[in-house]
């Protein structure tokens, strides 16, 4: 017997049919389980932790930042850092007000630079260079 | 769990790496303590090592005068983002104290070329991790030449 | 004297010889050739070459030589093979050397691996049709699973003598994946669809890797029990990987376990494929018939990519549904070609991993149920 004769005598079709409904159906039930696997540890281990039951809430714009204000030497050292920055392109180069810094004998360089990376004076363009962030900085020196 | 493997699990580019490999990579780490303005590598000097970041803040800086800040525990500052050829092509200092993991360039290259499936794995990760943290560090082509970097 | 060398000449190969043995003598070079040259699957084709060389010697019937002779050593080894022992001890090896990151991190991936069985189911239909008694359609079937131990197991439970031409078949293709699928895989996705990036995998935890083959195993087995000499075996060679604690039975599992076992079940489904019980009319179609598997499962894990991306949010690359046929990580391997191709810096091996180690599960609960369904 051959062709759908020979499929329909072996009941093949619902054979096929059935498999990869099983197949399937076992596979979703297995992906739907692990997906949840994480969240379940998750709160197990620390169910402060666990996100969708407490959501957190913004507390707003300032939780990107490390730094919501500075100490007085720091708002100091942010204006002279200011100053040499305005003699410098609008998307600078930090290696470079680094080099500036240095050579205006500024205080603790690195760690002033960090100062301001940290309060969001200084970001990122994401093309290697940098931007001051003018109205954080007068927030901040305020 | 060590640290040294808690903070791989941490790294985009060898967090999904087996245990085996895992191992073998924990084996060739070696933890330092950074102060802030320390140079941790020199354009232009010969590439010893890569770095996996703990804490801390550090700077890398291409001879563009582009820069890039690695601030995340686990951030991985090696490959193109470094050396090309033996020699450290940028240059990468600490803004802060802080902690770094050295890893020794030679025999993690020679590590990852003994393993297809370990290079096959950390490289197809590379790409998105360069493309994440410095866009505008050109990708190389990876030759499998174990000199590229 | 001249009659005891007429006698000795008569007993030699060149005597008894005929031109099927040497039609797969020279299908032995081949696999040797492919497996040394062109690096398709050395592991498994250069063993299956060679046990094709070994079958294919003319011998005198009697002297307990040959695979099929009960007294021979060859058919002692070759009882690893009918009784499925070997298979389920290469799916502990695999079990301990795989890793199951990609699929936690991202479990909807699994449904390509069970879309791809879809070419399995028809294929049985297929071989029903060139009728083949429904035992062996579901043997034939399998090999769209792209998995040989499963291929062989389910075989030499369900249709022992076809055991030959279905694991030559089965190891052919999976070798043959990088050859199979690109054309396949261009055909049925767009450009555009093939540069599409994935996104970044979350990072799974150690906990979650434990848990994951318990929960797998417990699933799937209570689903199709029959899946369980496989299943069982690949399950707990990942709980010993994930364990760290028995990294030395992992280490083990995944060297000279699956070694040893792979080299019996290469040598001797290779010297199985005798000349004048391999060469038949049914081997040929079951060659057809396995290349159509191939080629359909991967068509029906590319396009139920494509129909999940009308669901999805986040779109996924659909090549990844060519991965779904398991031949792990062939598959994968030529997700991440094809996709290099048009974008040399989309990376998508990583997460063709996922569908690829899925499939072994797929293709295990393929063959449970195809058993069940047979018994």
């Amino acid at each position: 017997m051959y062709g759908f004769e020979a499929i329909s005598a072996n009941n093949g079709w619902s054979i096929a049919a059935v498999g990869i409904i099983i197949v399937f159906a076992g596979l979703v039930v297995l992906s739907f389980i692990i997906s949840q696997l994480h969240k379940v540890l998750a709160f197990i281990e620390n169910p402060k932790r666990f996100e969708f039951l407490s959501p957190k809430k913004s507390t707003g714009k300032e939780d990107k930042y490390v730094l919501t204000s500075l100490l007085k030497n720091q708002k100091e050292s942010a204006k002279q850092f200011f100053l040499l920055v305005k003699t410098m392109e609008e998307h600078f180069s930090l290696p470079k007000l680094i080099r500036l810094a240095e050579v205006s004998n500024l205080e603790k360089p690195y760690i002033n630079i960090n100062i301001l990376l940290d309060s969001g004076i200084v970001e990122p363009d994401s093309k290697g260079y940098f931007l001051w962030n003018e109205n954080r900085f007068k927030k901040l020196i305020k | 769990m060590s640290q040294k493997l808690e903070l791989l699990n941490q790294v985009d580019i060898f967090k999904s790496l087996d245990n085996s490999a895992q191992n073998r990579l924990e084996s060739i780490m070696e933890k330092r303590v950074i102060s802030a303005g320390e140079d941790l590598a020199i354009q232009g000097g010969q590439a010893l090592f890569f770095f996996i970041l703990i804490s801390g803040r550090v700077l890398l800086s291409t001879k563009e005068e582009k820069a890039v800040i690695f601030k995340k525990p686990g951030d991985f500052i090696g490959f193109e983002l470094l050396s090309l050829n033996g020699k450290y092509t940028n240059t990468l200092k600490s803004l802060i104290d802080g902690e770094v993991f050295f890893l020794n360039r030679e025999k993690f290259l020679e590590m990852i070329h003994g393993d297809a499936t370990m290079v096959e794995n950390i490289m197809s990760l590379w790409g998105n991790y360069l493309l994440k943290t410095a866009p505008f560090i050109k990708k190389l082509d990876f030759t499998g030449a174990e000199s590229i970097y | 004297m001249d009659q005891l060398f007429v006698e000795f000449f008569q007993n030699t190969g060149f005597y008894l010889c005929d031109y099927r043995y040497i039609i797969m003598i020279l299908i032995g070079f081949i696999f040797i050739y492919l497996g040394i040259v062109k690096d398709y699957e050395p592991l498994l084709l250069v063993p299956i070459g060679f046990g094709m060389l070994v079958g294919n010697i003319p011998i005198f019937k009697g002297l307990g030589l040959g695979i099929y002779e009960t007294n021979s050593v060859l058919h002692y080894l070759y009882f690893g093979v009918t009784q499925g022992i070997y298979p389920p001890l290469i799916f502990l090896g695999i079990g301990a050397m795989t890793d199951f990151s990609t699929l936690l991190a991202r479990p909807v991936l699994m449904l390509l691996g069970a879309a791809a069985q879809t070419g399995v189911f028809l294929t049985f239909l297929g071989a029903l049709a060139l009728g083949f008694e429904p035992k062996e359609a579901a043997s034939i079937g399998i090999i769209g699973g792209a998995d040989g131990p499963t291929a062989i197991f389910l075989t030499a439970k369900l249709a022992p003598a076809l055991i030959g031409p279905i694991a030559v078949a089965a190891y052919s293709y999976m070798a043959l994946v990088p050859v199979i699928q690109p054309p396949i895989m261009r055909l049925l996705t767009t450009r555009k669809e093939r540069l599409i990036r994935m996104e970044e995998p979350r990072v799974v935890g150690k906990k979650e890797k434990i848990i994951f083959p318990i929960v797998a195993f417990l699933l799937c087995c209570f689903l199709a029990p029959a899946a369980l000499p496989l299943l069982g075996m690949l399950c707990f060679g990942n709980l010993l990987k994930e364990a760290v604690v028995t990294e030395r039975l992992a280490q083990t599992a995944r060297t000279s376990l699956i070694d040893t076992a792979t080299i019996l079940l290469g040598l001797t489904v290779g010297a199985s494929t005798q000349g004048d019980v391999f060469l038949t009319p049914a081997s040929i179609k079951i060659f057809v018939l396995g290349a159509g598997s191939f080629a359909v499962a991967t068509a029906a894990g590319l396009i139920f990519a494509k129909t999940m991306n009308l669901f999805l949010k986040t779109k996924i690359n659909p090549l990844l549904g060519a991965a779904g046929v398991s031949a792990v990580p062939d598959s994968a391997r030529v997700v991440q070609m094809v996709g290099q191709k048009e974008d040399p810096s989309n990376f998508l091996l990583m997460h063709a991993m996922a569908p690829n180690v899925s499939g072994v599960i797929g293709s295990a609960v393929a063959a449970g149920i195809l058993w069940s369904f047979m018994a």
